[in-house]
């Protein structure tokens, strides 16, 4: 009896840890990407421009913040050359807490992304409804998540992708709407390419709903996007 | 860590001065003060065994505290002002770390600090302006 | 001996009154000292003469030794000039007492000897058979005992003198380390509380000498602050980098030599050192890998403290991402089965995620999330069906908790202490084994929490809370409870909160809680996992927020 509860355990754990049986390659772990981290960062950085687009009377965002970690397989270890960016913008504490952007925000944004074409994959309030997530997957691994928590605001999710351009950052992209620039309220700038410089903007200047549908298709990014000056990379996409 | 800079050099070293000085006054008023506790302790043994032996103690005690940990500060203190007005011009590259190294005299051991911690050149040793 | 009648006789107070002078002006001194330091000294060393970090510290030693000069030194210099001063009144009232009593015996016809012996000063009359009168019985009788109680008051008078004197030696001193004077180990105390206050009472300058002397023992040592045990577990960790470095060139070059001897490929010389300088790279990237991991946090702004490293064995690195010391909450992440410093970056990243959720949580307060790989983590599938790891690492874990406390500033903080899969066993575990470890215990994916209900947790099970997502292969050691109950248990008691499964099969749920659920199954993810909304409102105490499994 013992004997067959050690196997059972070891079985169970073998599955925890992913076996002790073939190694997977990278490939089989994580998906295909159509993009690297060079590439996704700007559509993430556009697809904020894009939901300041659709949001009227946008107050501005306080803060822009990110994360870049790596990719781990079964057992924690680092699959090498790939990274998962996350990236968030907050309104200020006072501006977080107002009907507009909790409440009118939240519908509008619902209603664009379904319009969009995105699957809505989560609108859901906190058991005690002060709290709501609503979040749309594009179908290309990168996920939009509108937070109504202390803080209200977008984040964007690149999922796993390869790392491209070997240690380089990718191009610095100012802040969208409102964010002054300086590093108590941009800290991921610095994680970003001061030296490669593009800028973000709205697809489409008007707040129609139908200002995100240019990215529903992804694959219009011809590779690597060119940063060398300050201009819009939007006719790219 | 933020720039160290001395504005006023000379200003420390009228600082580290009067901690030359004020070791040198505890060095000159204490010895009366042990003196008299000897010969308390000494005299005492009879009529006062009691007073007589803490006495002795005592004498053995503050001059340790006295000396050693007292004046010891007030003359270490004094040696890196000295040091640190000295060598003004080059002030940023101190850092807290060398406020203990240049105070140690086996650490540090320069012509430079030999001169700044002469009590009598303390006061001529600013060169010039930061 | 004991002092007699004969002693007071001989007693001169001449050097006791000369003593009471001198400290009465060397108390005077010890004030004209103080206003020197405070007054003349600190004028020359004003913010508008000196600035920077050396001129805070010389500042801050300025105004300890001014303290401790006009306070310290002062009360026991001023203790030892009244006691003088009193006794010797004292002492003197009694010797006066004896010149009388001596006086008014010889008047009487009574002589006192040196043992305080009354008799009259003419024995021959008792000899010749005159009796004493009864009058003289009691006049020697009553001499006799004003000499005996003069004796005692003169001796009372010493012992409470000497006793002043050495009450002013019973607190130690508080004079700073004299500049250049070197730390010493043993002064150094232990236990996270006296860390704590002990650190607190010394000078910039003396917490700077002890870091540098005893960055290995002050950067992993409980109670003391974060940014400390930061500054002397970088500066170490600099070193063995940079000491790997030299010894990997030195096998390397060793390698070359070998090439040029012509020393062949398969000899057991060559391999055994090429088995060393793996060994030895191995370790070199583990340790760097530690500095980029911090450097890659620190560059997105947030404040990074390494509060503990170790690159024996596996390896070892406790993480804060946020100040604990300041923060308002604070969540330990104990990490599982394989977890080594090698791929500790991921354990950073999960802490990373936490932290970043947890300001969004509760923006109007500071948090910190630890990542703590403080224990030898198994590394094998039969090592982790043993407790014994998790056990042996309850004893590290909450001597790191309570230095948490033990250094926090201003208040308490809301603190959790959480486990993934085998960490979670250690989390639960030390919360068994020892009081007051957390506000919360969150156990995620837990193979077992070491105990068989939350009665014998020492935490209420209001603040237990527990999550296994559907299908995680965690699940089959659950049910065996080989590691004690997990708290998803059915009765074992506390919260059970939602949490999203991610991944195509068991053993990649048992890794997916701060991974994105891949909703429609294309492998891509689509959202975000609940389990981090849950988990950020229970680290900031926001419990009725955090959605629970129904």
């Amino acid at each position: 009896m013992t004997r067959r509860i050690l196997t059972t355990v070891l079985t169970a754990l073998a599955l925890t840890a992913g076996g002790c049986s073939t190694v997977k390659e990278p490939g089989e772990i994580l998906p295909e990407r159509e993009f690297d981290n060079h590439e996704v960062y700007p559509i993430m950085e556009q697809l904020v421009a894009d939901v300041v687009a659709v949001l009227p009377d946008f107050p501005g965002f306080a803060e822009r913040r990110g994360t870049r970690h790596s990719c781990p397989d079964e057992k924690g270890n680092e699959i090498e050359g790939w990274v998962s960016i996350e990236l968030s913008y907050s309104f200020d504490i006072p501006t977080s807490e107002t009907e507009q952007v909790r409440e009118q925000y939240t519908d509008l944004l619902r209603e664009a992304w379904t319009e969009a074409g995105y699957q809505i994959t989560w609108d859901e309030a906190s058991p005690d409804e002060s709290q709501y997530n609503l979040s749309a997957s594009r179908g290309d691994g990168i996920t939009l998540w509108w937070r109504v928590w202390g803080l209200t605001g977008i984040t964007i999710q690149s999922g796993c992708v390869p790392i491209g351009n070997g240690d380089e950052k990718p191009a610095y992209i100012p802040p969208a709407d409102g964010v002054p620039l300086d590093a108590e309220h941009d800290p991921f700038g610095n994680a970003l390419d001061p030296s490669v410089y593009a800028v973000a903007e709205s697809s489409d200047e008007t707040t129609d709903a139908a200002a995100v549908a240019p990215f529903t298709d992804a694959q219009a990014i011809p590779g690597q996007v060119p940063f060398s000056s300050p201009a819009s990379y939007e006719n790219q996409l | 860590m933020a720039e160290n800079r001395a504005i006023e050099p000379d200003s420390l070293n009228q600082a580290a001065r009067l901690l030359f000085d004020l070791a040198d006054s505890m060095g000159d008023d204490f010895p009366a003060v042990g003196d008299a506790m000897a010969d308390a302790a000494e005299q005492g043994k009879e009529a006062l065994p009691e007073s007589s032996n803490a006495i002795g103690n005592l004498n053995e005690r503050w001059t340790g505290y006295e000396s050693k940990d007292m004046r010891e500060n007030a003359t270490t203190f004094a040696e890196y002002l000295a040091v640190f007005a000295a060598d003004a011009t080059e002030i940023e590259e101190y850092t807290a770390a060398d406020f203990l190294r240049v105070a140690d005299p086996e650490l540090f051991g320069s012509e430079q600090r030999a001169a700044a911690v002469d009590e009598d050149s303390v006061s001529t040793t600013y060169q010039g302006p930061v | 001996m004991a002092v007699q009648w004969g002693d007071l006789a001989g007693a001169d107070l001449g050097p006791l009154e000369t003593l009471r002078d001198q400290w009465r002006g060397y108390v005077d001194r010890l004030e004209e000292y103080g206003n020197v330091l405070a007054e003349d000294v600190a004028k020359h060393l004003g913010e508008d003469v000196f600035e920077g970090d050396d001129a805070v510290a010389a500042r801050a030693r300025l105004d300890r030794f001014q303290t401790a000069v006009t306070g310290d030194v002062l009360d026991r210099a001023a203790a030892i000039r009244d006691a003088l001063a009193d006794q010797h009144d004292a002492l003197k009232g009694e010797l006066d007492r004896h010149e009388s009593i001596t006086t008014e015996a010889g008047n009487a016809g009574l002589s006192i000897a040196a043992d305080g012996w009354v008799s009259l000063a003419r024995p021959e009359q008792t000899v010749m058979g005159v009796e004493e009168t009864e009058a003289q019985q009691q006049l020697i009788i009553d001499t006799a005992a004003a000499a005996a109680a003069c004796v005692e008051a003169f001796a009372l008078a010493d012992a409470q003198l000497a006793a002043a004197l050495n009450a002013a030696w019973e607190v130690p001193s508080e004079l700073p380390m004299p500049i250049g004077e070197n730390p010493e180990m043993q002064d150094i105390p232990t236990g996270p509380e006296h860390v704590a206050d002990w650190w607190a009472g010394l000078d910039p300058m003396e917490r700077d000498a002890y870091l540098e002397a005893f960055p290995d023992l002050l950067g992993g040592l409980d109670g003391m602050p974060a940014d400390a045990r930061n500054t002397a577990n970088e500066a170490t960790l600099e070193r063995e980098v940079d000491a790997l470095d030299a010894e990997v060139d030195s096998l390397e070059r060793q390698l070359a030599d070998m090439d040029a001897r012509g020393v062949p490929e398969d000899s057991a010389e060559r391999l055994m050192l090429q088995e060393e300088l793996a060994a030895v790279q191995a370790k070199h990237d583990e340790a760097k890998g530690l500095q980029t991991n911090i450097a890659t946090l620190e560059e997105e702004g947030k404040d990074v403290y390494l509060l503990d490293y170790s690159l024996e064995g596996d390896g070892q690195a406790v993480v804060s991402i946020g100040n604990p010391d300041t923060a308002d909450n604070t969540a330990v992440h104990v990490p599982g089965t394989y977890s080594e410093l090698s791929n500790f970056g991921t354990q950073m990243n999960r802490a990373d995620t936490m932290y970043e959720d947890a300001l969004k949580a509760a923006p109007d307060e500071e948090t910190a999330v630890i990542a703590w790989l403080g224990y030898d983590a198994p590394d094998s599938v039969p090592q982790a069906s043993n407790p014994q790891q998790a056990h042996d690492a309850t004893g590290d874990l909450s001597s790191f908790m309570y230095g948490l406390e033990a250094s926090h500033q201003g208040g308490d903080s809301h603190t959790s202490v959480m486990g993934h899969s085998y960490g979670s066993t250690v989390a639960g575990d030390t919360v068994r084994t020892y009081e007051g470890v957390a506000d919360e215990l969150i156990t995620v994916a837990s193979p077992g929490t070491s105990a068989n209900s939350v009665e014998e947790l020492n935490i209420d099970e209001d603040h237990v809370w527990s999550t296994t997502a559907e299908g995680d292969a965690i699940e089959l050691p659950q049910d065996l409870g080989l590691l004690g109950h997990d708290a998803t248990n059915d009765g074992f008691g506390g919260n059970e909160f939602t949490s999203d499964a991610v991944g195509a099969d068991g053993g990649q749920i048992h890794g997916g809680y701060w991974r994105d659920v891949d909703e429609n199954g294309d492998g891509e993810p689509d959202r975000p996992n609940e389990a981090r909304s849950n988990i950020a409102n229970i680290i900031t105490g926001n419990t009725d927020k955090v959605g629970l499994v129904e």
